[in-house]
């Protein structure tokens, strides 16, 4: 349940394929903007944005927290990296 | 000996892996539901395929979490079989139970075809009717089933013996041709280092009876039929 009382902080993780891994998605997608003229463009990954809503005292708990999150779940260390920022505000990206 | 069939919101091969068992090999069949934090005295617990929970945030990812997975990791601990096939695999992958990843077919496409695999490991519980060296055709139908591990990880698999089969040629070569989804060195199925869990992508349980096409994948059931009883569950 989410407490009322505390100060809420927003989670921005940005999940990302590891350089290492093979990521089809970025050079089709690259190879897309290529044949619109964007000849500029020499390489694109394509990974996850997740927004967490969090019950968090400071942004030294919230911080804790969330790289707990994404080791557990949001990213698989196998294949992803991950990082993020908090937003002790707790709005949502409109 | 029985046989358990994990079944996920979303998975669809439940009932032909179940229709196998019952139906084909006139073995005894019990369906397990996710939220059974009781595997009901399996001998050898199947993850089918499907798209467990959507395939929400990762193939796998979500189902890992299942009140049953928990008994199922367990079993798997104390030396019982665990069997997952497609989806199985790579939530068997996310659960930690088997090393590496399953990721985006390199096509970017959803393939449903046959393949040809060389089988490299005859003597598990669930390949004892296999011979090495056999090359068996089994059909394949992901979209994510291109296997990854860190080269580090790679080669621990390939020094411990843990490639149970490879995608190849119908000659048993591991040409580029042969490889549907990009796994490296074509593997299409892994076992762990104690031998009693094993991920594949391809579908046996599709190819168990002449009416459809092929009855390669009906060796491996029986492999585990024969072997089960023998199998050393602590």
């Amino acid at each position: 349940m989410s407490s009322t009382s505390r100060p809420q902080a927003l989670a921005r993780v940005i999940v990302t394929p590891k350089p290492v891994v093979n990521d089809p998605q970025g050079i089709t997608v690259k190879q897309g903007l290529r044949t619109l003229g964007f000849s500029e463009v020499s390489d694109v990954r394509v990974g996850k944005y997740i927004e967490v809503l969090l019950d968090a005292s400071s942004v030294q708990e919230a911080r804790a927290r969330v790289e707990a999150m994404c080791r557990q779940l949001l990213a698989n260390h196998v294949i992803e990296d991950f990082r993020f920022e908090i937003d002790p505000g707790g709005r949502r990206a409109e | 000996m029985k046989f358990g069939v994990v079944v996920f919101p979303g998975t669809w091969s439940d009932r032909d892996c179940g229709w196998v068992i019952d139906q084909v090999l006139g073995a005894s069949l019990q369906y397990l539901w996710h939220k059974d934090a009781d595997l009901k005295g399996c001998d050898c617990v199947i993850l089918p395929g499907g798209f467990a929970y959507g395939d929400y945030l990762r193939t796998g990812a979500i189902a890992r979490f299942a009140p049953v997975m928990e008994k199922v990791g367990e079993f798997a601990d104390r030396g019982g079989l665990v069997w997952g096939i497609c989806n199985g695999f790579q939530i068997l992958c996310e659960a930690g139970l088997l090393p590496g990843a399953l990721i985006r077919n390199a096509s970017l496409e959803f393939r449903c075809q046959w393949t040809n695999l060389v089988v490299e490991r005859a003597d598990l519980p669930f390949t004892s009717q296999c011979a090495n060296g056999e090359v068996i055709r089994v059909p394949i139908s992901h979209g994510e089933g291109s296997y990854f591990a860190d080269p580090a990880t790679l080669s621990r698999i390939e020094q411990n013996g843990q490639v149970v089969f490879r995608y190849c040629d119908q000659a048993g070569r591991m040409v580029p041709g042969a490889n549907p989804n990009g796994s490296l060195h074509s593997i299409a199925g892994i076992v762990n280092t104690r031998g009693n869990v094993l991920g594949m992508m391809p579908h046996p349980e599709r190819c168990a009876e002449a009416e459809l096409g092929g009855t390669d994948g009906l060796k491996l059931f029986q492999s585990v039929l024969e072997n089960a009883a023998r199998v050393l569950v602590s």
